[in-house]
């Protein structure tokens, strides 16, 4: 388990970033962003081209991501990232204008979702345990 | 030229194809493919009312049709397809998933998963992520990754 609970307790969760424009947002995000080195750079860059993201980003009419789950998934991944927690392997925006964190640690799978309700999920799948029934 | 017609009953090794953004290909892990790229979409100009769209192989003239709803050439370009069988969709245990044929003027071979809908979605997400998860996980195969985005070649 890469995540843990306390996450979901940290100032991501209880302290309410101020709404920002979405240019003077990007920068401020640069000025936390680089910081310093490691496997978190490459997620915080993608989370920041993310940030970017206007609505239909994808070409099928979704939302782009919510401004404050933008800044609550910067601060978790630079806070991460200072902290020395594993970084993920992907980061994502959601079709729901979510963003993902995603680690894969061999056989099982971990997110941690942002969501636009401003509500923070962790899940660990493992894939050897997945289950199919038999369709006649 | 077409192999079915989108009235034709889907057979349960029929392949049908997800189209999937991006960002959700790049990993050179496992599974390769997001669970999110299975998501209903709630939000947006086009929410999931009747469940995820898929597109039926076999009645497309070329895989591209696929993505001919998707106007910006960019976006286009950025967008992958990977495909299940029917019976991948109808095995997995925790929702009894099915597929629905739902013309649309546009691409031959529309279909929905009526399950994974965005009103339900909305209501209980978690009773959703698992069977989201074993979707990615049999996109993910290698067979079953039709266009890659991150390919520089298409």
């Amino acid at each position: 388990m890469v995540v843990d609970n306390r996450y979901r307790n940290s100032a991501i969760a209880t302290t309410a970033p101020t709404p920002m424009s979405r240019g003077s947002r990007a920068t401020a995000l640069h000025e936390l962003a680089f910081a310093g080195s490691g496997g978190w750079d490459k997620i915080i860059d993608d989370v920041l081209a993310i940030s970017e993201y206007k609505d239909d980003w994808d070409g099928e009419g979704s939302l782009a991501p919510d401004p404050q789950v933008v800044v609550a998934a910067i601060k978790f991944a630079i806070s991460s990232k200072n902290e020395k927690s594993p970084s993920p392997d992907r980061v994502i925006a959601g079709v729901n204008q979510s963003i993902s964190f995603e680690w894969f640690d061999g056989a099982s799978y971990t997110e941690f979702e942002l969501s636009r309700t401003g509500e923070q999920f962790i899940r660990t799948f493992n894939a050897p345990n997945l289950q199919f029934c038999d369709v006649q | 030229m077409a192999k079915k017609r989108e009235t034709d009953p889907i057979a349960d090794d029929e392949l049908l194809l997800r189209r999937v953004w991006i960002d959700k290909f790049r990993t050179a892990k496992v599974p390769y493919i997001s669970p999110s790229a299975f998501e209903p979409r709630i939000t947006g100009k086009f929410p999931d009312t009747d469940g995820i769209s898929l597109y039926r192989l076999d009645c497309l003239t070329q895989i591209e049709d696929a993505l001919r709803t998707i106007q910006d050439e960019a976006k286009k370009r950025k967008t992958g397809l990977v495909g299940l069988e029917l019976i991948e969709i109808k095995v997995l245990i925790e929702m009894k998933l099915t597929v629905r044929i739902s013309p649309n003027e546009e691409i031959l071979g529309h279909v929905v998963v009526p399950e994974l809908n965005c009103t339900d979605y909305e209501k209980d997400r978690e009773r959703f992520k698992k069977t989201l998860f074993a979707l990615a996980v049999k996109a993910s195969s290698p067979q079953r990754i039709f266009r890659d985005p991150n390919d520089e070649t298409i």
